[in-house]
């Protein structure tokens, strides 16, 4: 595996394991999240998907794709995204739905995200991208990666607070 | 062909192909196509580009995923063309409308394919 193929994979795993460790926090442990931080999540999502489709084009097709309209018209046309799970749904489609949903995610202040709609894109979508990308890398998805999600778990302490109004600038 | 401001009339010609599968039995694995998923259709074109802006039914997320089959058909329509598909889904937008995601110069074109058919020619 190429050292640049290695790297994108960790990056994807680190924002995975960014989103199952906020899904993990309990009120017994930490406050949960703020409402407007599985938003961020969504994105979040989306950017490991990217990491994970890059680890592959650049690993099978020596590809470095430089904006999101080359990336996407690369993963259109490559093979491991093209096949249809169970539902008849490909792996290009949950890497546009995850694209999709980041951008309004990004730029509609009246997106909204839920924690069981985070939740969903991560076994969803997500978890779909990362089996085609480690199928085809003939890595096991069971690999352990570089960066456990107990590595980047959040302190205990709300991982994104808005701040009162007394604290605001 | 009914005339649609700031579009131009190949794009318009194009979007056709586009809706036409959009009604097309089977498509995206769905007996009935898309045609019962989506509600309005935009197109922005400029400096070359083209979006597509499609407001859709409230959705889960399988069938959220079942309109990027769209893709392909678009890059068939539009095969010199950077296009793309903006999905907006009311299930992430709570209680806010998201057609005002839609940007103003956007135009609403028609999502049913007998729109788009030509005219008959004047008699001679």
């Amino acid at each position: 595996m190429q050292p640049r193929t290695r790297l994108h994979l960790d990056r994807a795993e680190q924002n995975r394991a960014l989103i199952q460790a906020w899904l993990a926090v309990r009120s017994s442990e930490a406050p949960a999240p703020e409402p407007g931080c599985w938003v961020w999540g969504v994105v979040i999502a989306f950017y490991a998907a990217l990491h994970f489709a890059d680890a592959y084009l650049g690993e099978h097709h020596g590809f470095q794709p430089r904006d999101h309209h080359q990336r996407r018209e690369a993963l259109r046309q490559a093979r491991a995204f093209q096949t249809p799970d169970a539902q008849g749904i490909t792996p290009y489609q949950a890497y546009r739905t995850l694209e999709n949903l980041a951008t309004h995610a990004r730029y509609a202040p009246d997106f909204t995200a839920t924690r069981d709609q985070v939740h969903a894109l991560l076994h969803g979508p997500l978890e779909h991208v990362w089996q085609a990308v480690y199928a085809a890398l003939a890595a096991s998805p069971t690999l352990t990666p570089r960066y456990p999600p107990a590595a980047v778990h959040p302190p205990k302490a709300r991982v994104c607070r808005v701040p009162s109004a007394a604290e605001a600038p | 062909m009914p005339a649609v401001s700031h579009v131009s009339q190949a794009t318009y010609e194009r979007l056709a192909r586009v809706v036409a599968a959009l009604q097309t039995p089977g498509f995206a694995g769905l007996p009935q196509g898309l045609s019962a998923l989506v509600r309005r259709l935009w197109v922005l074109e400029a400096d070359g580009r083209v979006e597509l802006w499609l407001l859709t039914a409230p959705l889960a997320l399988s069938d959220e995923q079942r309109i990027y089959a769209l893709d392909a058909v678009l890059a068939e329509a539009f095969p010199r063309t950077s296009v793309q598909l903006q999905v907006l889904n009311p299930l992430w937008y709570g209680h806010h409308d998201p057609a005002s995601s839609v940007p103003r110069e956007a135009v609403e074109v028609p999502l049913r394919a007998e729109a788009y058919a030509a005219p008959d020619p004047p008699p001679s």
